[in-house]
């Protein structure tokens, strides 16, 4: 297996690859201090697995993963990161990645997460796993329309009673085409398409009369 | 006035005198009809007497009278009487010769009758001469009463000269300057501070126009003098040539004499206007130094995230990794319980590391984007402070790092005030993108501020989001939400 590690620290690289040799003879392990000695690297060769640090000179980690996975979609990539807020790791797996990790993760953990990823599968930092499920649970038990800002809320009940967009536009001072904008929002977070579908749901609840 | 009435109220004076009784008695009787008043006389020397001081319309002599003769009586009679003569009627026997008429004359007479006379005749000839009387009352009564006329008018004057003077003294002294100007802008008068004002001495002022005087760059445009002091009643701010030193700043204000005259006034305002000048400057660099100062606090804030982060972070990375290769190669249980303390302090200390690091540059903006930025920080903030916050936000949003950056900090400024102040259930926070500009809200429903809080001296955070705004040739606000809480609004344009 060959693994390629990103970090642009030496007594980082140094200690990961420490940890990675326990993985067995078979693992090669390669240094990268930035994202242009990575991409040239991953140019001349295969790599099962991209180790990759967010915080890096030049280009950040975060461009360098939708450059790796654009140049060698095969490849496994499991960011490494120092920053705690799930919205990395979530910005990361869209971006392609296998898994994240930070930077306090045990290094059994470490080693659990690369095995996990070679064989195809995801992993999630434990600590960011729980906050993650806050993340996506923030929301729950609450209706629809209790997700929209008051100006969302606002706009969505002048369009279920059948405002147009100029009209709203000109009770709220603001151009029909940002009221254009909100109303795309107001659908995509209602998941409705039409107005009139609009108009049922502020009417079932008494939204609107 | 006593002159006036005596016209109207007595009879004009006919005096009558004949040594021969009979003769008074029978003029008497002819002339009972006459509007006159008798005066009776039957000697020269009575007449003389009787008259002294009294004005006579007519006199009717008898020439030929013992001691004084009538000739000689009417020269007598006109003797003190210079400027109004008393026309002399002399009554004679019929034989008259003209050597004696000729001497008549000489003595004043105007006319003779020759006794016995008829009565119709003297009647009329009186009446003739008691109405030149009259006529020559009222024409020197007119005289009189223009002389008075112009007595008064002298005295006016007078009054007047003394009044405008006075006056004239008032405006000279006058500490603020004072000047009529005709339409033209020509000077006509001015007053002793003008002098002082501009150094230029009265004379000199009279030969210069308005335009000589005010130094051009401070009018507008191409306005002439006239049309600057018309169309403006208020008060004007000039700037005046002065004769030997440095301009001066006058304010002016100035009325509308008549179509032709323009009166001003003119108070030297240089002090004020250069204090207020320093005041504007300094106020200036105070924002300067204000921005100045973001701008540093911002990049002192990056260089020690990024230290904190390179640094101490990686390090203690190192630490962390090492303790738990270390730990895998020792067997002693003690060691590895120390081991496992020890890693678990540095992952505590790791996390300090990242908070301290996030909290002076949120590197999450640079890595992932405003949006994905206020969504992270909204989230902590609603789980710090058990409330709700709703994000809409302008999705793919693309902004320059250094508006992204003050939206962000303008949002933590206004959520630490919120959790601080507000006692809020709800915020909403609103980006939204136009074709011309960003706008950025953030709305709580709390209790509100007061206007006295928005500008009082301690509400620092305001000024600084207010300069991190302006930087970026912004807008801020902070004004009433949408129930009773607050809104924080800023706009920032979008360079073309």
């Amino acid at each position: 297996m060959k693994i390629l590690v990103c970090d642009d620290h030496k007594i980082v690289r140094d200690g990961l690859k420490q940890i990675l040799q326990q993985l067995g003879r078979d693992t090669l392990i390669c240094e990268a201090g930035d994202g242009n000695q990575a991409l040239a690297l991953l140019k001349n060769e295969h790599f099962d697995i991209l180790l990759l640090d967010i915080s890096l000179p030049g280009m950040s980690g975060m461009e360098i993963l939708q450059l790796v996975k654009v140049r060698c979609p095969s490849i496994n990539v499991l960011m490494l990161s120092m920053m705690p807020q799930e919205q990395y790791a979530i910005q990361s797996l869209k971006y392609g990645a296998s898994g994240y990790l930070t930077k306090d993760t045990a290094s059994e953990e470490l080693l659990l997460a690369v095995k996990k990823v070679s064989e195809g599968g995801k992993y999630i930092s434990h600590t960011l796993a729980e906050n993650l499920a806050m993340h996506l649970s923030k929301h729950e038990g609450k209706q629809k329309h209790e997700l929209l800002s008051g100006r969302e809320f606002e706009i969505m009940v002048k369009l279920a009673d059948g405002k147009s967009l100029q009209e709203i536009g000109n009770e709220l001072f603001i151009s029909d085409k940002t009221v254009s904008t909100y109303r795309s929002r107001i659908m995509e977070k209602m998941e409705l398409s039409k107005n009139t579908e609009l108009t049922r749901y502020c009417l079932e609840h008494t939204l609107i009369k | 006035m006593s002159l006036k009435i005596s016209f109207m109220e007595t009879r004009p004076n006919l005096l009558i005198v004949d040594d021969v009784l009979t003769n008074i008695f029978l003029l008497e009787v002819v002339l009972r009809k006459a509007e006159v008043n008798l005066i009776k006389a039957s000697s020269g020397f009575e007449a003389l007497e009787k008259t002294q001081g009294i004005d006579l319309a007519l006199a009717i002599v008898d020439v030929r009278m013992p001691r004084m003769s009538g000739y000689e009586l009417a020269v007598k009679l006109n003797e003190d009487r210079l400027d109004n003569k008393v026309p002399v009627i002399f009554l004679t026997a019929n034989s008259v010769d003209e050597l004696e008429i000729f001497e008549g004359y000489g003595s004043g007479a105007v006319d003779y009758i020759i006794k016995p006379f008829d009565s119709k005749i003297l009647v009329s000839k009186v009446n003739v001469f008691i109405d030149l009387y009259n006529q020559k009352q009222i024409v020197l009564r007119d005289a009189a009463l223009m002389k008075e006329s112009a007595l008064e008018l002298k005295r006016v004057n007078a009054a007047l000269k003394k009044s405008e003077k006075k006056y004239r003294s008032y405006i000279d002294h006058a500490p603020h300057g004072v000047f009529i100007a005709d339409e033209t802008g020509k000077f006509i008068e001015v007053n002793r501070a003008v002098s002082v004002i501009t150094d230029y001495s009265e004379d000199e002022l009279l030969t210069m126009t308005f335009d000589d005087l005010v130094q051009a760059d401070t009018k507008r445009g191409e306005d002439n003098f006239t049309h600057l002091i018309r169309t403006d009643s208020e008060e004007l701010e000039l700037l005046f040539r002065h004769k030997s030193r440095s301009s001066r700043w006058m304010s002016m204000q100035s009325v509308e004499l008549d179509k032709h005259r323009m009166l001003c006034f003119i108070q030297d305002i240089t002090v004020r206007k250069h204090a207020e000048e320093e005041l504007q400057h300094s106020l200036n660099q105070l924002h300067q130094l204000t921005r100045h100062i973001e701008e540093v606090r911002e990049n002192e804030r990056v260089v020690i995230a990024r230290e904190l982060h390179d640094d101490l972070g990686q390090a203690l990375t190192a630490v962390k990794i090492d303790l738990g290769i270390i730990k895998q190669k020792v067997t002693d249980q003690e060691v590895i319980l120390k081991v496992d303390q020890l890693s678990e302090l540095v992952r505590e200390t790791i996390f300090t590391v990242q908070r301290l690091t996030t909290e002076l540059r949120p590197q999450i903006i640079d890595d992932l984007g405003l949006e994905a930025a206020i969504e992270w920080y909204t989230d902590e903030f609603a789980r710090r402070n058990r409330l709700n916050v709703y994000c809409s936000l302008h999705p793919g949003i693309s902004l320059p790092q250094s508006v992204s950056l003050i939206i962000f900090r303008i949002m933590q400024e206004s959520l630490t005030n919120i959790s601080r102040y507000a006692n809020a259930s709800r915020v909403d926070i609103e980006l939204i993108q136009t074709y011309e500009q960003i706008e950025f809200s953030v709305i709580d429903n709390g209790i509100g501020i007061k206007e006295s809080e928005i500008h009082s001296k301690k509400s620092f955070g305001i000024i600084g989001m207010k300069e991190r705004t302006a930087l970026m040739g912004g807008n801020f606000e902070i004004s009433a939400g949408r129930e009773n809480g607050t809104r924080v609004k800023i706009e920032i344009p979008l360079k073309a």
